[in-house]
């Protein structure tokens, strides 16, 4: 019997009915000895089933308990914790927190200089998801997150596959990622956002303004320092994998 | 005695068993006005014990003095803090003096732990009780302090502060965290005066990007509304069982259009945010309305949904929903920093 359907619900009412009545039938029959426990325990029976049976109408109606197993609490559903992530190169860069990086197809970005890749201090005993500082011509920070610094050269085309690649080699976060460039490396930093919507949490540009049309937070700054203060501060922190619950929808 | 408490239950439940041992005992010997006043007796006891039961389970009226409609004095000194044993964080009461809103109410803050010890502004989540309900449902009904304590410790969420603030003044109206015309502003209250009070109040970061809602049954409609529309205020949202429209008439008619979730999907471009939107197979409006937001919503607006397998609209649910929830939140908002 279902606690939303209708045989409990007229049950009920039909089991409140016949205790009212026989309360009222009851009341002055037998020796008063007995009468006054049975006028007890049928008033307390009757009260106790015309609660219920109005608590289950408008349960019905609402569905807040759509089922037993509802009422008492059970979901069925424990959440998980998401599979930690790990990166095909988490071993090298627990080795060297400056690791080399040249993952496949990096030279067609035709960099002056191979990126450099710094992991923070404790990413090998760690197992957190990172957001990444991408710093377009400038040092690293130094901060909780993983540093890529790039040295963009006259002929440096799109640089949208990065994020990607280094998806794969490292613990990284989906989005949330802080881009800083030097003045002129603005507009390579503008397409790069563009390209990637929804990757990229805030950029700061240093001694040249990023102009109108990034959809991220953009400030500028008279200093390197002070434009990757700003940025890392745009940044999540990095987190542990998360608790999780099935999802309904295709991710 | 505390107004959700058992002893109050367990005392009223004596009086419908007294009051039905007086009716069956002094029946024959009462005359007709003593007889009205045992029937009136029993039925205002059975009356009084079920709304107590409710109260317990919505926390409506979480004190004596929501019951008797006491305001509270912004002047008055905070009361100590509520539960400060133990290494996690801690609750705190605060009174947010609704310079905007005209709506004078009291309001909880969670404080990671680690607070009183650091020196870094922490990111901030609102979190909407539903109706009838009232901020302590969050505290003593889906345990969040615990909650919050375990995903900090654990990593899984960043310290944060998390502001537990009413909907509504009055506990029998419903607001859905709109301007209600003619009445209370509870959407001016909820994003203007409290996040003003926490700001001043409190080492909180003021930039939207680290202000995320979230909220369950009418909570959750809020926590959704409220982000689409302030996109600029708050960076993400997690609908715990919410809905797609108020279920409420507003009185401008904006039921249908701005004040609807659904409406602003369809019609206005959307917001850089996140929504989380979560509910219970088994309870077919949220999960009804769950799926024609998730549907509905398109970049940038990005969704996450989250789908718990029985449970209905309870607390149960609830209870499953919220630590993946803030988990989720964490991940979208900024971190804690010295930055102002």
């Amino acid at each position: 019997m279902t606690l939303t359907g209708l045989p409990l619900v007229l049950g009920t009412c039909a089991a409140a009915g016949s205790a009212g009545g026989f309360l009222v039938w009851s009341w002055n029959r037998g020796s008063r000895r007995r009468r006054l426990p049975t006028r007890v325990l049928s008033l307390l029976l009757s009260q106790t089933l015309l609660v219920l049976a109005v608590g289950l109408l408008y349960n019905r109606q609402e569905q807040f308990y759509p089922s037993w197993q509802a009422l008492a609490g059970r979901t069925g559903t424990p959440a998980g914790i998401a599979p930690a992530s790990s990166g095909r190169l988490d071993a090298s860069f627990a080795r060297d927190p400056s690791a080399r990086w040249q993952p496949p197809g990096s030279a067609s970005w035709q960099l002056a200089a191979p990126p450099r890749v710094t992991v923070p201090a404790g990413y090998a005993t760690r197992p957190l998801a990172y957001p990444v500082l991408l710093a377009l011509g400038g040092r690293p920070a130094g901060a909780d997150l993983i540093e890529v610094t790039l040295s963009p050269g006259g002929r440096t085309g799109s640089l949208a596959a990065l994020p990607g690649l280094l998806e794969t080699d490292l613990r990284t976060t989906p989005r949330g990622w802080v881009l800083v460039a030097a003045a002129a490396q603005v507009p390579l930093a503008r397409r790069l956002v563009a390209e990637l919507p929804g990757r990229f949490a805030a950029l700061a540009t240093v001694a040249a303004p990023a102009g109108t049309g990034p959809a991220v937070p953009t400030r500028t700054f008279r200093t390197w320092s002070a434009a990757t203060s700003w940025a890392v501060a745009q940044s999540p922190p990095a987190l542990a994998a998360p608790g999780v619950l099935p999802t309904a929808l295709p991710a | 005695m505390r107004i959700d408490g058992l002893p109050l239950l367990a005392t009223a439940l004596a009086l419908v068993a007294g009051s039905a041992v007086a009716v069956a005992v002094r029946w024959e010997r009462a005359g007709r006005i003593a007889r009205a006043g045992l029937i009136s007796a029993c039925t205002l006891s059975v009356v009084a014990t079920s709304a107590i039961e409710l109260n317990r389970l919505t926390e409506a009226y979480p004190s004596w003095s929501a019951l008797g409609g006491v305001q509270e004095d912004p002047a008055a000194p905070p009361p100590p803090v509520e539960s400060a044993s133990g290494p996690g964080g801690r609750i705190v009461e605060i009174t947010v003096a609704g310079r905007v809103s005209h709506m004078t109410m009291p309001a909880y803050v969670y404080l990671p732990p680690g607070y009183a010890r650091s020196h870094e502004r922490y990111p901030v989540i609102e979190a909407l009780h539903g109706f009838p309900g009232s901020p302590k449902s969050w505290l003593r009904r889906l345990d969040v302090r615990r909650h919050l304590d375990q995903e900090i410790a654990t990593g899984r969420m960043a310290p944060t502060v998390v502001v537990f603030a009413y909907q509504t003044p009055d506990p029998l109206v419903d607001t859905e965290c709109t301007d209600l015309a003619g009445g209370p502003k509870a959407e001016t209250f909820l994003t203007v005066d409290v996040p003003a009070a926490v700001r001043a109040g409190f080492r909180v970061r003021s930039d939207g990007p680290a202000w995320g809602l979230a909220g369950y049954s009418a909570g959750g409609f809020c926590a959704a509304d409220l982000l689409l529309r302030h996109p600029r205020q708050y960076a993400a949202a997690a609908s715990l069982s919410g809905y797609a429209s108020p279920g409420i008439k507003v009185g401008d008619g904006s039921e249908l259009t701005t004040h609807n979730v659904a409406w602003r999907l369809r019609h206005l471009p959307q917001p850089r945010a996140g929504l989380y939107l979560a509910y219970a197979a088994d309870d077919p409006p949220s999960r009804r309305d769950g799926l024609t937001m998730a549907r509905l919503a398109r970049p940038p607006l990005s969704v996450t949904t989250a789908v718990v397998a029985h449970g209905g609209h309870s607390d149960a649910v609830w209870q499953a929903m919220e630590a993946p929830a803030f988990d989720w939140l964490s991940s979208w908002l900024t971190r804690p920093a010295a930055t102002p």
